[in-house]
C-alpha cells in the first residue's frame, strides 16, 4: 500500500478515471499488474511532473517523431536497468501516462540508434536467430550500412 | 487521500543477466512506437538483429512514408520491392525519384501491393512498367500529387487513368514524358477539378486552341502553372489561355484594362518557349494579377515592351527570372523600380541580359527595398553597382538594427541572440561580369566587415552608457552572448564573384560568421595588398577575354597587348588554355601564400562555390575544420 496525493496519482488517465468512478479521493485503488517497486519508481515521476500541463493528443506528428530529446531530469530518471526500464514502460502504458510512456520510449529510441546489429545483440543479449543461408543473405543486403 | 495497493507479482520474464531483448519484454504496439523513433536507415540495419527485429522492422505501420531517395542506391532492387510490398496499404507517401533499376516484374508487385497512396513520386524511375502504372493509378483513387516526370512509360492512355481515377488530384507533375501529349492531358483537366499545380513542361503539342481552352477553363483553381520548354507554345495559343479565345483581347477605353477575367495563377513557367514573345506579356497583364513568380528565362523575343505592359498588373511578383531574354534593356528594370511589385521584388535574375546598364541596376537596386537575391552574372555591369549594394545593404542593415533597438530599448524585446543580429542579407551573382575589377570584391569585404553597436539590454537596466565602450578594443562577435554592448558585424553580402576570389570571399565571410574578426581582417589586407601589389594583375582581364569579348568595355588593345606572351586569345589553343584565371591564381598562390590565404584555401571544402550558409558555419564550427583560428 502506498500513500500518495491526488493531483500525483491522476498523472494516470486510469487512477484518475477510477477516482472519478468512485468519487472519493481517500479510497484505496488496487493497482494489479505493477510491481511495487515499479510503482514507486513511476510515483517519483510522477510527483516531480505534477505541474506539467497534460499535453494535448499529438500522436503521430512528424515532430514528435523526430525529435528524441529528453530532458535533464527524465534522463537521469531513466537510467535504471534494461529490465526496470521496460517495466516503466509498460506501467506507464497500462496506467496511461502518456508523457512518462513518450520519455520511456524516447530512451529505448536512444539506446538502438546508430548501433551495428552486433552493438544491438550485445546490448540487448540477444540470440541471433538466422539460419546461416538467412545470415549470409542478410549481410548481403546490408553491406552497404557497414561503412556508415 | 488514495491508497495504492500493488499485488504481488506481475508477469514478466525476469532475466538474471543485463541486457533483455525488447522484443521479448514489450508488447508489439509499444516495440513499434519506440521504432516509430528510428529513421528509415536504422530500421533497414537493424533487421539484421534477429527474426523478431526483422518482423519489427519491416512492419508496415512505420513505413507510412518511403523515401527511397534516401537508400536507394545503397538498396537492391528486390529489397526496395520487398519493403515497400510488405508496407503496402500501410504505405501513403512513397517517393521513388530516379529508382530507374525497378524493372516490370518489380514494379508490378509494388503498384499491386499499393492502394492508400496520397503522395507518389516516380519521377526518373524509366522502366516502371506502362501496365504497372496503370495499375497503380487505378488502385490509389485518393492519389492528391503524383509526380510522373520524365517517366516513358506514361502515356495519353494513363492520362485517361488518371482522369477517371484521381479526381481529387490537386499536384500533377507530367514534365518530360515524351510519350504523352495534349491529346491526352485535356483528359485530365476536365475531371481533375481540384487541380491547383500543373507542370507539364516539355509536353508536345500545348499549341492546340481545344487545350489551350480547357486549360483557360483550369485556370480559374490553377495556382501554379509550369510550360517550361513546350517550345510550339505560340503567342496566340497563350492567348487563348487567357481569354478564351484567339481573337484580340479588347480593352476597355475608359479604364485601359482588357476585357478579361483574371485567373488565380501564382506561379508561371514559360522559360524556353522559345515561340513566344512580348505579345504574350502584354496580353498576360491584369490576367494573372496574384503572380508571385514569373520565369521567363531563354526567350529571345521578349522586349522590353511586353515587360512594361505586364509590370504595373502583378504587384505581388517577388520572383523574376528573365536569364538569357538578351534583348531586355534598363527599360524593364526601371518598370520594375516604378510598380508596386518594386516592393515586393525579393529575387531577380538577369543573368546574360547584355544590354542591362549600371543605370538600370542601381536603379532597382535602390528601389526594391526587398531584394536579397540578384543575378547578374555574364553582363555588363560595372564596380559602380557594386557600390551600390553595398551602400544598399549598409542603409537596410542600419534601418532594421535601429527599429530592433529602440524595442530592446524599451524593454519590448528580450536580450537578442547573436544569431538574431548577424547573417547574409543580400546575395550577388557577378561572375564572369568582364567590367568588374578585384576592387568591386575588395568593396564588398569592407562592407562586410563594417560593424555596428548595439545594447542589448533596455535603456534602464544597462550597467554602462555606450559610448564608455571601449573602441579600441571592442568585444567581437563571439563575445555577442555576453556583453551588454556589443560591436560586430552584420548585414553580409555574399557575393558569387570571378572564380579565383570566390575562395577567399567565402573564408571571409565564414570567419566573419563564427565571429572571427580579426582573421578576417587580416584576410582582407592580405586579398588587397596582393591585388594591388600586382600590376600584372590586370591581365586577369585578358583572360576574361575569352570569356565574353563582346561585353568589355575600355582599352581593348591595350589589354590585348599586355598578355604573358602577347598572343591574343583564341588564336594559339596551348596559350589561351594557359590563361586560364585558374591557372593565373593557382601560379601566383604558389609564390605567395599568406598564412591565412592558405587556410582559408585548404579549410574550405572543394570547389563549390554555392556552400555557404550559416548551416555550413554550424557544421565547420562542429567539425572544428578551421584550423589555427578560434572557434566559438
Amino acid at each position: 500500500m502506498i500513500d500518495t496525493e491526488k493531483d500525483v496519482a491522476e498523472r494516470s488517465v486510469l487512477i484518475k478515471n477510477m477516482i472519478e468512478d468512485v468519487g472519493d479521493a481517500s479510497t484505496e485503488i488496487p493497482i494489479p499488474n505493477v510491481t511495487a517497486n515499479v510503482l514507486k519508481k513511476v510515483l517519483e515521476w510522477c510527483e516531480h511532473h505534477k505541474g506539467d500541463p497534460i499535453a494535448a493528443n499529438e500522436d503521430d506528428t512528424d515532430a514528435r517523431k523526430k525529435s528524441t530529446d529528453i530532458d535533464e531530469w527524465d534522463q537521469k530518471f531513466m537510467q535504471v536497468d534494461q529490465e526496470m526500464l521496460f517495466e516503466i514502460i509498460l506501467a506507464a502504458n497500462y496506467l496511461d501516462i502518456k508523457a512518462l510512456l513518450e520519455v520511456g520510449c524516447k530512451t529505448v529510441a536512444n539506446m538502438i540508434k546508430g548501433k551495428t546489429p552486433e552493438e544491438i545483440r550485445r546490448t540487448f543479449n540477444i540470440q541471433n536467430d538466422f539460419t546461416p543461408e538467412e545470415e549470409a543473405q542478410i549481410r548481403r543486403e546490408n553491406e552497404w550500412a557497414e561503412d556508415r | 487521500m488514495p491508497t495504492l495497493e500493488p499485488p504481488g507479482t506481475y508477469p514478466v520474464k525476469v532475466c538474471q543477466c543485463k541486457g533483455v531483448d525488447p522484443t521479448d519484454a514489450l508488447p508489439r504496439e509499444l516495440l513499434l512506437r519506440i521504432f516509430s523513433y528510428l529513421s528509415s536507415f536504422d530500421l533497414l540495419k537493424l533487421s539484421a538483429v534477429s527474426r523478431s527485429w526483422y518482423d519489427i522492422c519491416y512492419d508496415g505501420s512505420l513505413w507510412h512514408t518511403i523515401d527511397a531517395t534516401q537508400y536507394y542506391t545503397r538498396l537492391s532492387s528486390a529489397q526496395l520491392t520487398r519493403l515497400i510490398t510488405r508496407s503496402g496499404k500501410y504505405v501513403k507517401d512513397l517517393n521513388l525519384r530516379g529508382c530507374i533499376y525497378l524493372d516490370i516484374f518489380e514494379s508490378l508487385g509494388i503498384a499491386k501491393s499499393l492502394s492508400n497512396l496520397l503522395f507518389i513520386s516516380l519521377e526518373g524511375s524509366r522502366k516502371f512498367d506502362h501496365n504497372a502504372l496503370t495499375q497503380l493509378i487505378k488502385n490509389n483513387i485518393s492519389l492528391t500529387h503524383a509526380d510522373f516526370s520524365s517517366l516513358m512509360t506514361l502515356t495519353n492512355a494513363s492520362c485517361f487513368t488518371i482522369s477517371s481515377s484521381c479526381p481529387n488530384l490537386v499536384s500533377l507533375d507530367v514534365s518530360w514524358c515524351p510519350y504523352c501529349d495534349a491529346n491526352g492531358l485535356i483528359d485530365i483537366l476536365r475531371s481533375c477539378k481540384y487541380l491547383r499545380d500543373l507542370r507539364i513542361s516539355g509536353c508536345k503539342g500545348v499549341e492546340d486552341e481545344s487545350f489551350m481552352r480547357e486549360l483557360h477553363n483550369s485556370a480559374r483553381h490553377l495556382r501554379r502553372l509550369s510550360m517550361a520548354s513546350c517550345t510550339s507554345l505560340t503567342d496566340e495559343s497563350m492567348r487563348v489561355l487567357v481569354s478564351g479565345s484567339r481573337d484580340r483581347i479588347l480593352i476597355d477605353p475608359v479604364t485601359r484594362r482588357p476585357h478579361i477575367l483574371p485567373t488565380k495563377i501564382q506561379y508561371l513557367n514559360l522559360s524556353y518557349c522559345i515561340l513566344l514573345t512580348s505579345q504574350t506579356l502584354s496580353d498576360l497583364s491584369y490576367a494573372v494579377p496574384d503572380l508571385y513568380e514569373l520565369e521567363l528565362s531563354g526567350i529571345p523575343a521578349i522586349l522590353d515592351d511586353g515587360f512594361n505592359d505586364l509590370i504595373p498588373s502583378t504587384p505581388n511578383l517577388t520572383y523574376l527570372d528573365c536569364e538569357e531574354c538578351s534583348q531586355l534593356s534598363d527599360s524593364t528594370l526601371n518598370a520594375i523600380a516604378r510598380a508596386d511589385c518594386g516592393k515586393m521584388l525579393r529575387h531577380g535574375h538577369f543573368s546574360f541580359c547584355e544590354n542591362l546598364t549600371d543605370e538600370g541596376v542601381t536603379n532597382l537596386l535602390k528601389s526594391c527595398p526587398a531584394l536579397k537575391n540578384l543575378e547578374l552574372d555574364n553582363t555588363r555591369v560595372t564596380d559602380e553597382v557594386i557600390n551600390v549594394a553595398v551602400q544598399v545593404t549598409r542603409e537596410r542593415v542600419g534601418k532594421v538594427l535601429d527599429t530592433l533597438q529602440r524595442l530592446v530599448d524599451r524593454g519590448e524585446y528580450g536580450a537578442p541572440q547573436a544569431e538574431e543580429l548577424t547573417g547574409v542579407i543580400m546575395r550577388l551573382a557577378t561572375y564572369d561580369c568582364p567590367n568588374l575589377t578585384w576592387q568591386s570584391t575588395l568593396s564588398v569585404m569592407r562592407r562586410n566587415e563594417e560593424r555596428v553597436l548595439f545594447n542589448r539590454r533596455p535603456m534602464a537596466s544597462r550597467k554602462r552608457p555606450a559610448l564608455s565602450q571601449d573602441l579600441t578594443d571592442p568585444p567581437d562577435h563571439a563575445g555577442l552572448s555576453q556583453g551588454d554592448t556589443v560591436l560586430f558585424p552584420t548585414g553580409f553580402i555574399q557575393l558569387k564573384c570571378a572564380y579565383d576570389h570566390q575562395k577567399i570571399i567565402d573564408g571571409h565571410l565564414q570567419f566573419l560568421l563564427i565571429g572571427d574578426f580579426d582573421t578576417a581582417i587580416q584576410l582582407e589586407r592580405e586579398f588587397a595588398e596582393y591585388c594591388s601589389g600586382n600590376p600584372d594583375y590586370e591581365f586577369l582581364r585578358y583572360a576574361q577575354l575569352a570569356v565574353r569579348p563582346n561585353l568589355l568595355v575600355g582599352n581593348l588593345p591595350a589589354l590585348l597587348n599586355r598578355g604573358g606572351d602577347g598572343s591574343p586569345p583564341g588564336q594559339n589553343n596551348n596559350a589561351s588554355n594557359n590563361f586560364t584565371l585558374g591557372n593565373i591564381m593557382r601560379s601566383r598562390r604558389r609564390h605567395r601564400r599568406g598564412p591565412i590565404l592558405s587556410q582559408v584555401l585548404d579549410a574550405l571544402p572543394g570547389d563549390d562555390p554555392v556552400g555557404i550558409d550559416e548551416g555550413t558555419v554550424l557544421h565547420h564550427r562542429r567539425r572544428g575544420s578551421f584550423a589555427g583560428c578560434v572557434i566559438m
